[in-house]
């Protein structure tokens, strides 16, 4: 159950990370796209730890780099430290349903791009310059307005539902 | 092999965590290194079956919900078009005229027809997965005969304005380097003054274009409004296609040369269908 339950979680995500590129291809405000995938990632993180989260961030990010022009391993890199880093708090946070997702949405982009700019700087250079833009603001602000609405959704629909043995 | 097995045993997600960072930063080097391996390619041919289901979804809601929008400024747009329509007989005797004339100095200058070939049309299924990168997904791929490095256009208003060019190749599908990439440098002119400068992307398609190499000296034959197009002095874009209008002249006081600030001719939050130019003279 456990191994099904992550190997669904992992699919979710991969499926966002996709279509988030085919539905809003033009964007959502002012051309940027909320990271869907990097939301839902960040809250199976939360729910379920690191073991599980580094396993969906690392497929996930690795399906995201076949379909970019970023070097493969770029995404996987970035992704599987953020879904680590996020599940050494486990069972460590209240999950109030508004600021706390918010919160936690914000600083997980704001680490994304940390990452980004890092891998770029040793990777792809040229790159690096494009991270910390306007763009990343209003990343960083749709992340954190959808983050909330997200994760009620998901804990509705039960994909967040943590067996107690994962307790 | 024991102590191994206890050690991997208790820092399971550790372990698991230093394979997956090993893994990453392999294909991280070896991808990016001169060393290339095909791994993107064989990953593109699996996932691009869903994400051509995911545009066809895509596709059918945004249809349906965007038709009933489409019937009002459908209406609108018809009486305009009338309007235009009107401005349209008076420009067109003018223009009439005009290619006469461009025809005849042609000849004079003994210039062949700049672009022929052919073309491949394709629709753009999606944007760059990516975090920060802006790469343009189309429908498109080896198996219709697209190549790496192909030019790739679009028409404004009937004239042909250059998107890009193709990144990588996929069995259905590739990506498309698109001119507002921090990536993309493209050998452009001048077309009144004919000089000649490199023409590159900011990373957004919500900025302009910048072009540079054209020297100090040439700031007087320069001016607002000004079209820059392909030189050709690449083996991969023909000469003579649009890229974009000057909006604004500077230069940085330390620099020999000049920093001009070009809008795309090409709208890229509205593209829709680009054509990839297989092969020119």
């Amino acid at each position: 159950m456990k191994i099904a339950g992550a190997l669904f979680h992992t699919i979710i995500i991969t499926l966002l990370a996709v279509l988030q590129s085919v539905v809003f291809r033009h964007g959502l405000i002012a051309g940027v796209t909320p990271d869907f995938a990097l939301v839902m990632l960040l809250f199976s993180s939360i729910q379920h730890g690191s073991f599980k989260a580094q396993t969906a961030g690392f497929i996930s990010g690795l399906v995201q780099d076949v379909l970019s022009i970023t070097p493969l391993g770029f995404h996987a890199l970035s992704r599987t430290l953020i879904g680590f880093l996020y599940g050494i708090f486990k069972g460590k946070l209240f999950m109030d349903p508004i600021l706390v997702p918010m919160l936690l949405a914000t600083f997980g982009t704001f680490l994304k791009a940390v990452l980004s700019f890092l891998t770029f700087s040793a990777f792809a250079h040229e790159y690096a310059a494009v991270v910390f833009t306007r763009s990343l603001g209003v990343e960083l602000g749709l992340n954190a307005l959808i983050a909330p609405f997200l994760f009620a959704v998901f804990k509705l629909a039960g994909v967040f539902k943590a067996t107690r043995e994962e307790r | 092999m024991r102590p191994v097995k206890i050690f991997l045993a208790r820092h399971k997600t550790g372990s698991l965590l230093a394979a997956y960072l090993v893994v990453s930063l392999t294909l991280l080097i070896v991808t990016s290194s001169s060393v290339k391996i095909d791994l993107k390619k064989t990953g593109t041919a699996i996932v691009s079956v869903v994400q051509r289901g995911g545009a066809e979804v895509s596709r059918f809601f945004r249809h349906t919900v965007n038709s009933i929008g489409e019937l009002r400024r459908l209406r609108e747009d018809y009486e305009a078009i009338q309007e235009k329509l009107q401005e349209y007989r008076i420009h067109e005797r003018e223009i009439a005229e005009l290619r006469k004339e461009n025809e005849r100095l042609r000849n004079q200058l003994g210039y062949s027809e700049a672009i022929s070939g052919i073309y491949y049309a394709a629709e753009i299924i999606g944007m760059d997965a990516g975090d920060f990168t802006t790469g343009i997904l189309i429908d498109k791929g080896k198996a219709h005969g697209i190549e790496k490095n192909m030019p790739v256009v679009s028409y404004v208003e009937g004239f042909e304005a250059l998107v890009g060019k193709v990144y990588q190749v996929g069995p259905v599908s590739s990506i498309v380097l698109p001119l507002f990439d921090v990536n993309c440098f493209v050998p452009g002119r001048m077309q009144g003054s004919r000089y000649t400068g490199l023409v590159n992307g900011q990373g957004t398609k919500l900025e302009n274009l910048v072009v540079t190499s054209i020297p100090k000296s040439a700031r007087t034959d320069l001016k607002v409004g000004d079209i820059v197009v392909t030189s050709g002095l690449s083996s991969i874009y023909p000469p003579d296609v649009y890229i974009g209008r000057v909006t604004a002249i500077g230069a940085k006081p330390w620099e020999t040369s000049l920093l001009l600030d070009v809008e795309p001719v090409v709208d890229f939050s509205r593209l829709e269908y680009v054509f990839i130019l297989g092969a020119f003279n």
